[in-house]
């Protein structure tokens, strides 16, 4: 049986991106996956596990546009969303695009951003589209940001708030290598193999269709009340402040629907939401303070309510 | 439902704990018709935000129908604020009024409503077994469960918590319930604390002249009717009051008054097989409060009234006109009578003598001529006095009770009314240390029965037996049909001259207390032998019968349940959170998770792929091979897996929860 494109654009992409990111297969099936729904990725992890070399690997896989902002503290959020110039021959303004403006941005170490900065980007996250000096401006689609920041060195930092972290459609962690990856890793860079050695695997038209076959995929009404119920489930857990919004709950539901189609599927199954759930609700969670103290992990939160909701159908 | 009918189940069981205060049956039959109405609502009722009231408004028209109250209003009313201490001021079982049977039903009934609403509104399920467990703590306030009655109930709560337990039964937590339950049940426990021990039904008339004053002057009159009685065969004595309490001046009743109830067993203390009386009593000119009663009272029709337990006395506080009375009488023969020891432990029959004349104290060894207290010492004092002292009944009849009077009767004049013998024998048996107590009544020789019958005697109490009355003026004419009286009589005959009296021999040694006696050994093996038996049978039955169920029905979803029952019957820890492709990563051994991987592709295929396809065959092929690969396993293995009860075996672990934010 022939595979779906959406599965045929996953595993070009994937095959890839392992090229130079090795060991890894389950990150880049998720990163794949997030573009795939058309949603942002943030990456966040301790320096040198390939955070950037992830990204820049999968903006080198798509033939669309790309670009890199290296957030630092004097960027200027016309530097991300563009700034109107005047041009004394023409006697007028003309719009000079920013960064942000290509079908992959790759925004790298965002939490060195000043508010204002982070806050322009995420306005166009959101929006797909930005706005100077009153005029509107669209980015062009598909529209993909993948952000990177590390968690422990928070000096001159600015961390991202919890409204603009509800954003990414998934926060994955790329964890240190095994040692046989390692030494592929580390085999790989004497064999001076990098990101920038990698051609486009997919154009846009294709990745569009893809995208939209993933969309169409078919959803059960129960596999969809066990998501909502999963969400609601951080709403009530009580290490939890704040819990996941219905936002998260159709994030949850457009993940499953493009990890299922890295499986070779069309259909949404209740494995698909939980492969799924860490990635798509833990950066969503506000635990409040005593679990803080406690060192509790939105992560382990998510497990304990994966492990309470009954799946539909078969609970017994 | 389950759930639901667990709730009222738990509470219908609390309910049933008042079985001692009210009586297995007319309990039951208004908790039922209380109950299954208000259950029948509580289930099928569409409207959530009504269902406490629909469900409250059933159980009560269903407890009315049972009850048949005259003013319905005022029977819930009276139940729900006065029936509790009506309750502790009767004797048990309780008469079955409706102002007071609908104590517990409503208290049920409240106990189901509150307990089906924190079903459907918190989260945690066995919290609707708190209103239940509230009616247990009352219940254990008015009578404690002990035995085997607390193991049953520990059993039915467990079992209704365990079926709250939705997604799984925590059978870890029921056996050691259960087990510690029976621990608890056969622990030897001492009296139970009770809320009626503090209580008794108060008498409106503050004093009450003392009877015992009163029989000079009824013999003064002696023609005056006061009751006539009609029963098969004549009555001996009429008791009215019981004097068990004696401070040197006054005689006076002891114990506390209730409300008769529905009936009134034979005192502890009578292990002689107990035939029954009756007799219907017409009052004519005796007065209240006191009522010609019997020492062992068993029901009385006609009147409500007060009791004294283990005494006999009635008392009513208004006018009687007529009765129906019926009573315990010990059956026991001469012979066992003359040889039985006495009872030191009867209520009240060691009571006070207050300050004793010190000729008094000599009198009295005289009396018994050394003997220890016993029956026949008893025989001996009766004689003592009927041989030594004169009744009179007429002319100037001495009068009073106190020491200074019976002093004069004893040591002086030696002649009195049976006020002065009766007072008179009671003192000098409690000096020899034979319990005894003075009662006032009338003689039964006439159907009617007139002042001139009034008539005081002492009663002494014989281990068995219970209380014997005795007849130290050797006045009172005795029916000869049998009976107590009969058998005194004759154990009197049988009494030898004095010169050749005996020491009776003495009775066996009692087996020493606190050995284990009351503990149903052999009954407690045959519960765990029948239980364990049952066990094993009835587990691998239900086991066929559910997967004849499920494959006859052949759903996908049934393949899963049976996939899900048959891992977790060999141990696998399988929750309801869990894919089929999670049992899969539990799986023992790589065939079975390949047969699990077949059945997750069927389940995928068919639940949520949307396309049509239903892959049922597969999924019970899946099945098949999972068997058949368990069916691989060691022989104990398999062996425990048979009896071990897996539906709904594992519960996911319960997500810690908080307040919504």
């Amino acid at each position: 049986m022939t595979p779906p494109k959406s599965t045929l654009v996953y595993q070009a992409i994937a095959d890839n991106v392992q090229r130079v990111v090795r060991g890894k297969p389950d990150v880049v099936r998720l990163a794949v996956a997030a573009l795939l729904a058309e949603g942002h990725l943030l990456l966040e992890d301790v320096p040198g596990l390939g955070k950037t070399t992830l990204a820049r690997c999968v903006a080198r896989s798509v033939g669309g546009s790309w670009n890199r902002i290296q957030f630092t503290p004097d960027l200027l959020p016309g530097d991300v969303t563009g700034v109107m110039v005047y041009h004394q021959n023409a006697e007028r303004f003309e719009f000079h695009p920013g960064g942000i403006f290509a079908n992959v941005v790759l925004a790298d170490e965002i939490n060195r951003g000043t508010p204002k900065t982070q806050s322009a980007l995420l306005e166009v996250m959101s929006e797909r589209r930005a706005t100077v000096d009153s005029v509107v401006h669209e980015v062009p689609r598909p529209f993909l940001v993948v952000a990177t920041q590390n968690p422990i060195e928070m000096e001159g930092t600015y961390r991202l708030p919890e409204a603009q972290l509800d954003r990414f459609l998934m926060r994955l962690s790329v964890g240190y290598p095994d040692l046989s990856s390692e030494v592929l890793v580390v085999m790989s860079d004497c064999a001076q193999v990098s990101p920038d050695d990698l051609s486009p695997v997919v154009g846009i038209p294709e990745l569009e269709a893809a995208i939209a076959e993933v969309r169409a995929s078919h959803i059960d009404l129960a596999v969809c009340e066990y998501a909502v119920r999963i969400a609601a489930g951080t709403r009530e857990h009580s290490a939890v402040r704040w819990g996941a919004s219905p936002r998260g709950s159709i994030a949850l539901v457009r993940a499953a629907q493009a990890i299922a189609a890295t499986d070779g599927r069309l259909f949404v199954t209740p494995d698909d939401i939980k492969a799924v759930a860490e990635p798509v609700l833990a950066h969503r969670l506000v635990l409040t303070p005593d679990a803080e103290l406690g060192r509790r992990q939105p992560a382990s939160v998510v497990a304990e309510v994966l492990a309470a909701v009954a799946v539909p159908a078969t609970a017994g | 439902m389950t759930r639901v009918a667990a709730v009222f189940l738990a509470a219908a069981v609390a309910g049933l704990l008042f079985v001692p205060v009210f009586g297995l049956w007319p309990l039951a039959l208004v908790l039922a018709a209380c109950a299954v109405p208000a259950l029948v609502v509580a289930v099928w009722c569409p409207w959530a935000a009504w269902r406490p009231v629909l469900v409250a408004l059933a159980g009560l028209v269903g407890l009315l129908a049972a009850v048949r109250p005259a003013d319905p209003v005022g029977a819930l009313v009276a139940g729900a604020t006065q029936a509790w201490r009506e309750v502790l001021q009767s004797t048990w079982p309780v008469r079955p009024d409706p102002e007071v049977v609908v104590f517990v039903p409503l208290l049920v009934l409240a106990a189901s409503v509150f307990g089906v609403e924190l079903l459907h509104r918190v989260r945690a399920p066995l919290v609707a077994l708190l209103p239940a467990l509230a009616v247990v703590g009352l219940s254990q306030t008015y009578a404690a469960a002990d035995g085997a009655t607390a193991i049953v109930a520990a059993v039915a709560f467990a079992a209704c918590g365990a079926v709250l337990v939705a997604d799984g039964v925590p059978w870890a937590a029921v056996a050691l319930g259960v087990v510690g339950a029976v621990l608890l049940g056969l622990v030897p426990a001492g009296p139970a604390f009770s809320l009626r021990d503090n209580e008794s039904a108060p008498l409106a008339s503050a004093r009450v002249a003392s009877p015992l004053s009163e029989v000079a002057a009824r013999l003064g009159s002696p023609d005056t009717p006061l009751f006539e009685y009609t029963s098969e065969r004549p009555v001996d004595r009429w008791p009215i009051a019981v004097l068990d309490e004696f401070d040197g001046v006054e005689w006076t009743p002891g114990g506390n008054l209730r409300r008769m109830g529905a009936g009134l067993p034979p005192g502890d203390g009578v292990t002689v097989p107990t035939g029954t009386r009756s007799a219907s009593v017409r009052l004519r000119g005796l007065g209240p409060p006191w009522l010609p009663s019997q020492d062992w009272p068993a029901t009385v029709t006609g009147v409500d009234p007060l009791v004294a337990p283990g005494r006999g006395t009635l008392l009513a506080e208004q006018p009687v006109d007529s009765y129906e009375l019926t009573w315990w009488e010990p059956a026991v023969d001469a012979s066992t009578l003359a040889g039985a020891a006495i009872d030191p432990d009867a209520a009240g029959g060691l009571g006070g003598v207050g300050e004793v004349p010190p000729d008094v104290t000599v009198l009295a060894d005289q009396a018994v001529g050394g003997m220890r207290s016993s029956f026949r010492a008893a025989l001996v004092l009766e004689r003592f006095l009927r041989d030594n002292y004169r009744l009179v009944d007429s002319g100037t009849l001495p009068v009073g009770h106190g020491w200074p009077q019976l002093g004069r009767f004893l040591l002086r004049d030696k002649q009195g009314t049976s006020e002065q013998f009766a007072a008179a024998y009671v003192a000098l048996a409690r000096l020899r240390g034979i319990p005894a107590r003075l009662v006032v009544g009338f003689s039964g020789r006439n159907s009617l029965v007139r002042n001139g019958d009034a008539l005081a005697w002492p009663e002494v109490a014989v281990a068995g037996v219970g209380w014997v009355a005795l007849d130290p003026t050797g006045s009172v004419r005795t029916s000869a049909s049998g009976g107590l009286t009969e058998a005194t009589g004759e154990a009197r005959e049988q009494l030898p001259p004095a010169a050749r009296l005996a020491e009776p021999l003495l009775p066996p040694d009692p087996p020493p207390a606190g050995t284990g006696a009351g503990v149903p050994w052999s009954l407690v093996l045959w519960v765990v032998v029948v239980a364990v038996l049952g066990w094993l049978v009835a587990v691998p039955s239900w086991v066929v019968l559910r997967t004849w169920r499920r494959r006859r029905s052949g759903t996908v979803a049934d393949a899963v349940a049976e996939v899900r029952d048959r891992l977790r019957a060999v141990g696998v820890p399988v929750t309801s959170a869990m894919t089929v492709r999670d049992m899969a990563l539990l799986a023992p051994g790589p065939p079975t998770a390949e047969a699990l991987a077949r059945l997750a592709t069927a389940v995928d295929t068919t639940l949520w792929s949307g396309s049509g396809v239903d892959a049922r065959e597969e999924a019970w092929q899946a099945v098949r091979a999972l068997r058949a690969e368990l069916a691989r396993r060691a022989v104990p293995d398999r062996l425990r897996a048979a009896v071990r009860y897996g539906y709904r075996a594992q519960v996911a672990p319960r997500m810690p929860v908080g307040a919504l934010t």
